[in-house]
């Protein structure tokens, strides 16, 4: 068990950057990627508004056999990896046969890709329907094209439980490298801004009906009404420190601590569980609270659970006893792509010292008794951060994430 | 009566990889096996589908490791269908 897991390599996509420094240095100076949808004509929906990846180019990053072969969310997938292998310095070819495994999170699969063949079906039968759409849509799809064309033939798998999927992912790389050693490719990416992915969306009550992209996602806000969804995410490199210092590789961070709960059955009575996974992660890590410098926060915008999550925090923490943010409201929620993005947008933190703001969030709900970062990034010696998430259906995920 | 040419079949190769910078059809490719030319056997299932959404043609996927294992042998397999079709 005393492996430690270290994040070697960044590969960002984000509404509001893509590659890892574009994504930061837009993410410091408050620029939002959230924006009128373009993809379609988004006015017959009730939710207009979302974070687009305008500026990925498939081609750029993936050869066109595995475009025709794969979803947006794959592609994604695919150009992070290659961005954060390139970061670390890993070839895969100078690795082991079996030394380089993949892990990621999806939350909703092939989405874009799905709703075409489907189309196809519905409008020229089965016989239309391309032959990929067996592969594309599949939750595993991204790790397995990751795996094949990076030729990481390590253990590898899939986590699915919606926006802690980032972050449970990443705890299953931890506990790939504890019993097999090496390096494993991790973290998750997410596309769910096709016209029937918005619609699933839309069905659940939690997306943001405003019109206007500077009040559509304020989490911890008086005026706080649901979130917009976003695309992209990111993958990052995590290896043992043997396999680290073997590459003499120049670490972002440790996962130093990981815990998911369960939240109980609506109507229980019973508390939500977000609570125990951050008592838990700390345990894990060995940290004290007070040695915590910043909560990157699930930051769901809707009311309720907004109060929930600042519930357990100053739980922990005490009333304003931490600095927490949500560069999410940047991105919107990017489901699995979310709780990823914030674990790389936490190691970023402890590389320059420095807090991300929150953007939107203005007025503060006077139930959530948090210190909140926003009007502009703050600088601070970052050591230890925690970044939280919650899936809905009632994941709670939380990582300690430390300096090397 | 219509027929499929090898050109032709390589648009259709093409067409079914995304042109693919590392699909080479230039060569002599009428006697090499599919899997060399870059082709799995999805890829080749989407070859089929590209050739029958341009001719009068149904390809059965049953076989087609046989009946499409090379260009010279899908060339050969493809017109037969489409002699047939115009005969039935």
């Amino acid at each position: 068990m005393s492996t430690r897991a270290l994040v070697t390599g960044l590969g960002i996509i984000a509404p509001n950057g893509v590659g890892a420094e574009a994504y930061w240095s837009a993410t410091l100076a408050g620029k939002s990627g959230i924006d009128q949808i373009s993809a379609f004509d988004p006015s017959g929906y009730s939710t207009t508004l979302a974070g687009s990846v305008e500026e990925f180019a498939a081609a750029e990053f993936v050869p066109g056999r595995l475009i025709v072969q794969t979803d947006r969310w794959t592609q994604f997938g695919l150009a992070a990896t290659t961005m954060a292998l390139r970061d670390a310095g890993v070839e895969a070819a100078g690795m082991p046969e079996y030394g380089v495994g993949v892990v990621t999170a999806s939350s909703s699969g092939g989405n874009e890709f799905g709703q075409r063949e489907i189309g196809r079906l519905w409008s020229q039968g089965p016989g239309a329907v391309g032959v990929y759409q067996s592969i594309a849509w599949f939750y595993a799809a991204t790790t397995g094209q990751i795996s094949i064309r990076e030729k990481a033939r390590g253990r590898c798998g899939v986590v699915v439980s919606e926006q802690a999927g980032g972050l449970d992912a990443l705890g299953q790389a931890r506990r790939v490298l504890r019993e097999d050693g090496g390096v494993v490719v991790s973290g998750g990416t997410e596309a769910p801004l096709s016209p029937y992915a918005l619609v699933c969306q839309i069905k659940s009550g939690r997306l943001s009906d405003a019109r206007n992209p500077d009040e559509c996602y304020l989490p911890f806000d008086r005026r706080a009404r649901g979130h917009v969804p976003g695309e992209g995410g990111a993958i990052l490199v995590v290896e043992t420190a043997e396999s680290a210092r073997s590459r003499a590789a120049n670490p972002y961070g440790e996962i130093a601590g990981y815990a998911a709960t369960f939240d109980p059955r609506p109507g229980s009575g019973r508390p939500p569980a977000l609570r125990r996974a951050i008592v838990q992660a700390l345990a894990d890590a060995g940290r004290a609270p007070e040695e915590v410098d910043v909560v990157f926060a699930d930051a769901a915008g809707v009311p309720e659970q907004d109060r929930a999550e600042a519930e357990a925090i100053t739980a922990v923490f005490g009333p304003r006893g931490v600095p927490v943010t949500a560069p999410k409201t940047m991105t919107g929620r990017l489901y699995a792509g979310g709780s990823a993005l914030d674990a790389a947008a936490a190691l970023l933190s402890i590389r320059d010292a420095v807090i991300p703001p929150t953007v939107g969030t203005a007025h503060l709900d006077p139930a959530c008794d948090i210190d909140l970062v926003y009007g502009g990034p703050r600088d601070a010696r970052v050591r230890t951060a925690l970044v939280l998430a919650r899936g809905a259906g009632g994941f709670n995920s939380a990582m300690v994430l430390t300096a090397p | 009566m219509t027929q499929l040419t090898l050109d032709d079949l390589r648009e259709c190769m093409l067409l079914a990889v995304g042109y693919d910078e590392s699909i080479d059809l230039e060569q002599d490719i009428l006697d090499e096996p599919m899997g060399d030319l870059g082709f799995d056997s999805l890829a080749v299932m989407n070859v089929a589908r590209e050739i029958e959404a341009r001719y009068p043609v149904k390809v059965p996927d049953e076989s087609l490791d046989e009946t499409m294992a090379t260009p010279r042998r899908t060339l050969e397999y493809i017109n037969g269908l489409l002699e047939e079709g115009v005969a039935a």
